[in-house]
């Protein structure tokens, strides 16, 4: 249940569904299925993308981001009060004209834990969705391609899962898997409105029902990868992690709170983490060649503006200490 | 390390020096005669952070027993750690100043063996009589997964509730004191001796997170000495580096007085029959922008006034 605090029977029930995930994750699947029940998607439509990217630029992230800290630095970000008071003056004239709400946009994956603060203070409930598909089928025609492009859009991928999947944990949530969806989409969109307690879908009649039946049978399935992920030229630590990380997130679908599913989840952000500090420290000097290379563009700039002769330095980096190895395990206890 | 009295029962070992550190935060209580405020104080800590050292200074009220017994409630008594530490610890102002770093008896020697009690990655200060909102809880159990790829800094605006009755109360909206409360368990951010109280140390390569204002509340209760803690009134009332406890002054003053309208920014609430105050204000305070859209600069930093107060060198708290 939402922690929503509205009493039953004086007030139709508030709900903001979030939905992350790009077309070729296959949240558009969902998102075409939920708006046939009456879950209205906000009226600015563009408005969520611009305060997105506001938010992710601030920030100093982009919305594919493979480093493990894009979750801190958006929460860093997300605390800064004038961000939280616009979304929130949003999202109350939002609900105001429609109560149960479905907030679509692919960062949501990384605003999981900003947008529940924001929609508690709505006194509304909050529900997350996830669609899932395979990794080798989203990083599958992904751009940029080339050679070993694969390590980059499955680390993005793995990134996003961690951060979603965690930070969405105890919350009313559910996972989907897109092949079931166009399978028969009747038991895992019952699933999300019995999890997500969303009445828009528990109370629908025939008519919706009808719909949804025609809007998915209209779409054109997604393409899938010719090479399955355990043949891809991405490193071997990686593509081991991004099956583990896709078999936990299936159990999620069965079950969305699935302890051994969250412990494994867990263990491969651990694994990820530790993977991703040794990819940097091997890619050092591509690191620092690009921040010279960003030197170097400021000063042109600097230059061409009839600015000062010489530039001010960019910010030397600092030494970071090597961190410590102990092997992390997050805490799986029921809180109250 | 040694100390200069040559106690080795309270010699510092740093953290991770006595033992591997699992993941996990620990919240670390210096307290003396806390016992009105834990029935508040621990429900809200035990369920933000993963574990609880406490560490208690000289209390004759029941402060240790009491913190277990809460836990044990709580279905927590294994996460709750109860340290003795029997040392007069000089109070903040002169008496810091007079002390040296490496005595038992100085704040500095005090925190860092407090700190040294911890076994986990991460550790925060926390004073006896802070209490997390509903949303507060739920922002500091998202940093148990989100500190996991940094070194940070944690700082965190804390309020002060005023508490009049067990209806009413008053809510310094109008002044935030952020403070860097959480940081890794690491010799690199040990507490320093500062003027009139401790600093923890603070690496340039560290990073940063700040939390939303609204949601960490300190308890004042209006009749209780708040300021024992210190030398003396004149330690801070004329100190430039105790705005934030200039301004308790004032508010006790001018709520005693009966001329809480003397204050801007406080704000009275009142609690709905049945209903503690602290629990009403627990249950329904809410981050909010009224302080920190005047206060706060959207550069991320706070604007230095009057009304916010950030304390790099850190600030007295604990003991009371």
């Amino acid at each position: 249940m939402s922690e929503s605090s509205e009493e039953p029977g004086t007030s139709p029930a508030r709900r903001v569904v979030l939905l992350p995930g790009t077309r070729r994750t296959g949240a558009h699947a969902v998102l075409d299925t939920l708006t046939q029940f009456d879950i209205a998607t906000p009226q600015q439509a563009r408005w969520l993308a611009t305060f997105h990217a506001k938010v992710f630029e601030r920030a100093g992230v982009v919305p594919t981001d493979a480093r493990p800290q894009a979750a801190f630095l958006l929460a860093n970000t997300g605390s800064q009060p004038d961000l939280r008071e616009e979304a929130r003056a949003w999202l109350r004239r939002q609900l105001d004209v429609q109560p149960q709400l479905l907030l679509h946009e692919p960062r949501i994956a990384f605003l999981a834990s900003f947008w529940r603060e924001i929609v508690i203070s709505c006194d509304a409930g909050p529900g997350f969705v996830g669609v899932q598909r395979p990794p080798a089928d989203i990083a599958h025609g992904a751009q940029p391609s080339g050679p070993l492009s694969d390590a980059g859009h499955l680390a993005s991928w793995l990134n996003a899962q961690l951060t979603y999947e965690r930070s969405t944990r105890d919350q009313p949530r559910s996972f989907l898997l897109y092949d079931d969806l166009l399978d028969d989409w009747t038991g895992p969109i019952m699933r999300l409105g019995q999890a997500l307690d969303l009445p828009a879908v528990l109370e629908c009649g025939p008519q919706g029902i009808r719909r949804v039946h025609h809007t998915l049978a209209e779409q054109a399935p997604l393409p899938t990868s010719p090479v399955p992920l355990a043949e891809s030229e991405a490193p071997t630590a990686l593509v081991d992690l991004c099956a583990q990380a896709w078999a936990a997130l299936q159990a999620l679908t069965a079950d969305p709170a699935d302890a051994a599913a969250e412990a494994a989840l867990d263990d491969v952000a651990e694994g990820y983490r530790l993977l991703y500090l040794e990819a940097e420290a091997v890619a050092r000097s591509s690191i620092n060649a690009a921040r010279e290379a960003g030197k170097a563009f400021v000063r042109s700039q600097a230059a061409d503006a009839g600015a000062a002769a010489t530039a001010p330095a960019a910010p030397v980096q600092p030494a970071v200490p090597e961190p410590p190895r102990t092997t992390r395990r997050w805490a799986r206890r029921s809180r109250t | 390390m040694e100390n200069l009295e040559g106690n080795g029962e309270f010699a510092i070992a740093w953290p991770g020096e006595a033992g591997p550190l699992r993941w996990g935060r620990t919240a670390v209580m210096r307290v003396r005669n806390e016992a009105r405020c834990l029935p508040w104080v621990m429900p809200s800590v035990l369920a933000a952070y993963d574990a609880v050292v406490l560490v208690d200074n000289g209390s004759d009220d029941g402060t240790p027993d009491l913190a277990r017994k809460l836990a044990d409630e709580l279905d927590a008594g294994d996460r709750l750690t109860v340290r003795d530490y029997p040392f007069r610890v000089a109070r903040a102002g002169e008496e810091n100043l007079l002390a040296p770093a490496r005595s038992v008896h100085s704040l500095t020697w005090f925190y860092n063996w407090s700190f040294a009690q911890s076994r986990t990655s991460y550790s925060f200060k926390w004073d006896g009589d802070m209490i997390l909102t509903a949303e507060g809880v739920r922002v500091l159990r998202d940093l148990e997964w989100q500190l996991a790829p940094v070194h940070a800094i944690v700082a965190i605006p804390t309020h002060p509730l005023y508490v009049e009755s067990d209806s009413v109360a008053w809510l310094d909206d109008g002044s935030a004191h952020l403070e860097a409360y959480g940081a890794p368990n690491r010799p690199e951010f040990r507490f320093l001796k500062a003027f009139e109280w401790e600093t923890r140390d603070q690496p340039e390569w560290a990073e940063r997170i700040e939390l939303p204002y609204g949601i960490c509340l300190e308890l004042k209760f209006l009749d209780s000495d708040e300021f024992s803690h210190w030398t003396s009134p004149e330690s801070f009332l004329d100190n430039p580096r105790a705005v934030r406890k200039q301004r308790e002054w004032a508010i006790f003053e001018a709520v005693r007085a009966g001329r809480p309208g003397d204050i801007e920014g406080l704000r009275r609430v009142e609690a709905p029959a049945g209903t503690h105050v602290i629990q009403h204000v627990i249950d329904t305070n809410r981050s909010t922008a009224s302080l920190s859209t005047t206060h706060r600069s959207t550069t991320h930093r706070p604007t230095p006034n009057l009304s916010t107060t950030e304390t790099p060198d850190g600030a007295p708290g604990g003991v009371r």
